[in-house]
């Protein structure tokens, strides 16, 4: 996880409608929350639900109410190009209500969602809330194929609410994040969790961006760079930590594998002229200029 | 009235008699495949022609790409492509630009010559074509809105113009992760920001039609007779049903389209009963080109191209971990239901791990309901262990792989997302061959230029972008490339009673080569030319630029 900071109130777009993530593997409690939070509510707010990869039951639960449902498509930004979420957000700005809940996929990671659609334009992400269904944690926190996805669910929310366990919140839950509180298992919402205080746009944690460890660059070098220029330059630079390819003269072609421990230059079979990789540390620019 | 094509060799793909050198065709169908001698119980009851326009060529059964994605590519398609590795296109031949002033170069040249409102350049790449900024567009035209998008999709640039077209100001943009408003940079989550602005200029009817008429000319050129959709409805389900029957349901299109629908789409917000009458309908109205059939696709695990494909241990080098598209449960239960109602299911992997869930969901529909050749295909399969592939036998499991990982991504790969190891033996495919599983190649087009003969030379030779052979050990055969991209990719998508070879009964669908890629040097099997391909017995000239 990215470290995480309190968002800057400079940042808060008041003038946005507030818009707040319901995020949670399937079976968490997500719909029925936000049923409840439908019949709580004071003013409307619109529900886009994204559940295509589910089975789909949660649209017909979330009954009567102004909203859509999307697909998104983990990971892959092509297919945002159809039915995207921004332009169902752009889509429901034009209707009248006050604040907007997204219902996540049950595999969605909560940061991936909090980035996302912290885009929105005309809108302002409040919160993002996992839910946790605190009987089938233990299961799911040991599921090979899915304990890294529920973590990932937990310690990237502003708030996490257990579901479905009446008594005390799972210590295994209690361990990934502190910031656990419980959903009471029937009637209304706790003033803690009303749409109020979930659609409250200050306080949220932002998402941090992690910077990149590595860079990674193809250059072409000068046919008059040799091995030993080629070293000084790698001996030079300390962010530098592995330079694979070609060094091509004009007469015969050098393949070079190197680490900061270690130079290796021998002549190719294969002299192809394919580049020479650069791998160095942290986000700094390198300058190529004495190879190229 | 016979037609009988002669050639220098016809690679038939029928085991009983692998080769010959006349083929005699009557109404679309193969009657006999052999010598003129041989045939001549055909010739002398019926009147024929020979034809020998093909007499120093190579002729092998049509090509079949069983995976891509038309609607996706028709987004691609009008873009102006500008990349690291040269892409042959029927309306131009793309060079390799691997630097950043061959890059500007390509720019300015495409600036000079073409009018579009938005002009969108498709390909860049940071680790060839240097940082992009904004002012880099500028300088190609400071007065024409310029799009500058990633080879991997995931980022583009904007210039000026651009955003004030779009109305992308900073204030409208400001406090938004992954948008950087001073370099004109939209990356990731941002993406999505950029990409509504500019989905009224990309979806526009125009750009999709002139998308999809283009993908035609590159199937056409890549010497298929038919492809597969594998996914109807990834883009927009009832556009694509009618712009594709309109653009390939015609008499010049030299090729059909084998249907997949998209599960999670045709099974949203229906019951499972209401899924299959509107399947079984579909089927029931497909038309000469374009056909569905009881097939379906699935999806586990995230996007290769993302490192997002699920992976057993130990996982990444830096640790991150990829992304579920489906719920394993849930991929379960769709597997389990689709299964009983008797249909293939294909199901797209990435990762070991997504393959792990799919052949977990293969065990348990054939532990409750068993089922022989029922088609389980496992689609992409970027890494998967020697073990898994085992199983997939035991299981009747088929494999249709995206082999173009292995040469763009496996030296990238072996440094910065999973090590040597098993960057270089991605693609696992002669263990495939060797376990006895129905094996084939796709292009999942635009992952990977649609060139079944560049697949084949990837296959046989494992030599990536770096020019380094990689995992040497599960090189593929010429033979083995050539089944890959013909009899099984028929099998893949189930229609081997009818195409993928050469024997009578089977409809006359013919690749024509310059020369024969079981002979040739292997390192040339790309090299060599398409000349025509035969739909249905009709002859399609391929031009050459």
């Amino acid at each position: 996880m990215p470290p995480l900071k309190r968002l800057k109130s400079s940042n808060v777009r008041h003038e946005d409608r507030p818009l707040t993530v319901i995020a949670g593997y399937l079976g968490a409690g997500k719909t029925t929350l936000i049923n409840r939070m439908l019949a709580d509510a004071v003013a409307p707010f619109a529900v886009i639900v994204n559940d295509l990869g589910a089975l789909a039951v949660d649209q017909a639960l979330i009954a009567g109410q102004q909203g859509t449902t999307i697909a998104l498509t983990n990971g892959c930004a092509c297919c945002q190009i159809s039915a995207d979420l921004a332009a169902q957000l752009a889509r429901l700005r034009q209707d009248d209500f006050s604040a907007l809940v997204f219902e996540a996929s049950g595999v969605a990671k909560a940061s991936r969602l909090a980035s996302l659609t912290s885009q929105a334009e005309g809108y302002a992400l409040a919160k993002v809330v996992t839910l946790v269904d605190g009987l089938d944690a233990p299961r799911l926190l040991s599921d090979a194929y899915l304990s890294p996805l529920i973590k990932e669910q937990i310690a990237a929310a502003d708030w996490v609410l257990q579901t479905k366990r009446a008594e005390g919140v799972h210590p295994s839950l209690a361990s990934i994040s502190s910031n656990i509180g419980q959903l009471p298992s029937s009637g209304a919402l706790p003033a803690a969790l009303a749409p109020e205080y979930l659609f409250d746009q200050s306080g949220r944690l932002e998402a941090g961006i992690k910077a990149p460890l590595f860079q990674h660059r193809v250059i072409f070098p000068r046919p008059d760079v040799t091995a030993g220029l080629l070293q000084a330059f790698i001996a030079d630079h300390l962010e530098i930590e592995r330079v694979k390819g070609w060094l091509v003269g004009p007469t015969d072609a050098v393949l070079v594998q190197a680490t900061r421990a270690h130079f290796q230059a021998r002549s190719g079979a294969r002299a192809q002229g394919q580049g020479l990789q650069f791998i160095w540390r942290g986000d700094v620019e390198l300058d190529f200029s004495a190879l190229t | 009235m016979i037609e009988v094509y002669v050639a220098k060799n016809i690679i038939t793909m029928n085991p009983s008699l692998p080769e010959a050198t006349a083929i005699a065709i009557r109404n679309g169908e193969i009657l006999e495949v052999g010598s003129l001698e041989s045939l001549s119980p055909w010739l002398i009851r019926e009147d024929h022609q020979i034809i020998e326009t093909f007499q120093d060529c190579v002729i092998v059964p049509g090509f079949i790409d069983p995976h891509l994605h038309p609607a996706m590519a028709a987004v691609i398609l009008p873009m102006h492509f500008i990349t690291a590795m040269p892409w042959t296109l029927p309306w131009c031949e793309v060079p390799a630009s691997l630097t950043p002033r061959a890059f500007d170069q390509e720019m300015q040249r495409i600036s000079a010559t073409v009018d579009d409102e938005i002009l969108i350049f498709w390909g860049h790449h940071d680790l060839w074509h240097g940082t992009m900024h904004r002012d880099r567009l500028n300088a190609i035209d400071a007065d024409r809105p310029i799009v500058a998008w990633n080879r991997s999709f995931h980022e583009l640039h904007m210039n000026s113009a651009c955003m004030a077209l779009l109305g992308i100001t900073e204030a409208s943009i400001s406090g938004r992760a992954q948008i950087d408003f001073e370099t004109g940079r939209f990356f990731e989550n941002g993406l999505a920001f950029a990409i509504q602005k500019l989905n009224p200029y990309i979806l526009s009817d125009t750009r999709f039609t002139l998308g999809l008429e283009r993908l035609k000319q590159v199937v056409h050129a890549g010497g298929h007779t038919t492809i597969g959709d594998m996914a109807v409805g990834l883009f927009d389900f009832e556009r694509e049903l009618v712009t594709t029957a309109k653009i390939f349901e015609r008499a010049d299109t030299p090729f059909r389209i084998e249907q997949v629908p998209h599960g999670a789409v045709v099974t949203h917000n229906r019951s499972f009963e209401e899924t299959q009458a509107v399947l079984t309908d579909l089927s029931a109205n497909s038309s000469h080109r374009l056909n569905f059939r009881a097939r379906v696709k699935l999806f586990s695990d995230g996007a290769f191209f993302s490192q997002l494909a699920q992976l057993l241990p130990p996982g990444y080098l830096d640790g991150h971990v990829g992304e579920w598209l489906t719920a394993p449960e849930v991929l379960h239960e769709h597997i389990l239901n689709f299964w009983r109602a008797g249909y293939q299911i294909h199901v797209h992997v990435t990762g070991d791990m997504g393959v792990e869930v799919a052949l977990e969901g293969l065990a348990k529909a054939q532990a409750e309901h068993p089922r022989l050749l029922h088609g389980f295909t496992l689609e992409h399969m970027g890494y998967a262990t020697p073990e898994q592939i085992e199983r997939a036998k035991a299981l009747g499991a088929s494999v249709s792989a995206n082999i173009y990982y292995l040469h763009e991504l496996s030296g990238r790969y072996a440094e910065l997302s999973v090590g040597y190891e098993r960057a270089s033996t991605m693609g696992r495919l002669k263990t495939c061959f060797d376990a006895g599983i129905t094996t084939a190649l796709h292009s999942d087009f635009t992952m990977a230029p649609a060139q079944p003969l560049l697949n084949m030379w990837v296959a046989v030779n494992r030599i990536n972008a770096q020019g380094e052979q990689m995992g040497p050990a599960e090189c593929l055969t010429p033979n083995q490339a050539l089944a890959a991209v013909t009899l099984n990719a028929a099998k893949i998508l189930g229609i081997e009673s009818f195409t993928g070879s050469l024997r009578a009964g089977k409809r006359a669908d013919l690749t024509v080569l310059s020369d024969s890629p079981l002979t040739v040097d292997p390192l040339r099997i790309k090299d060599i030319r398409v000349v025509a391909t035969v739909f249905e017995g009709l002859v399609a000239p391929i031009e050459t630029a």
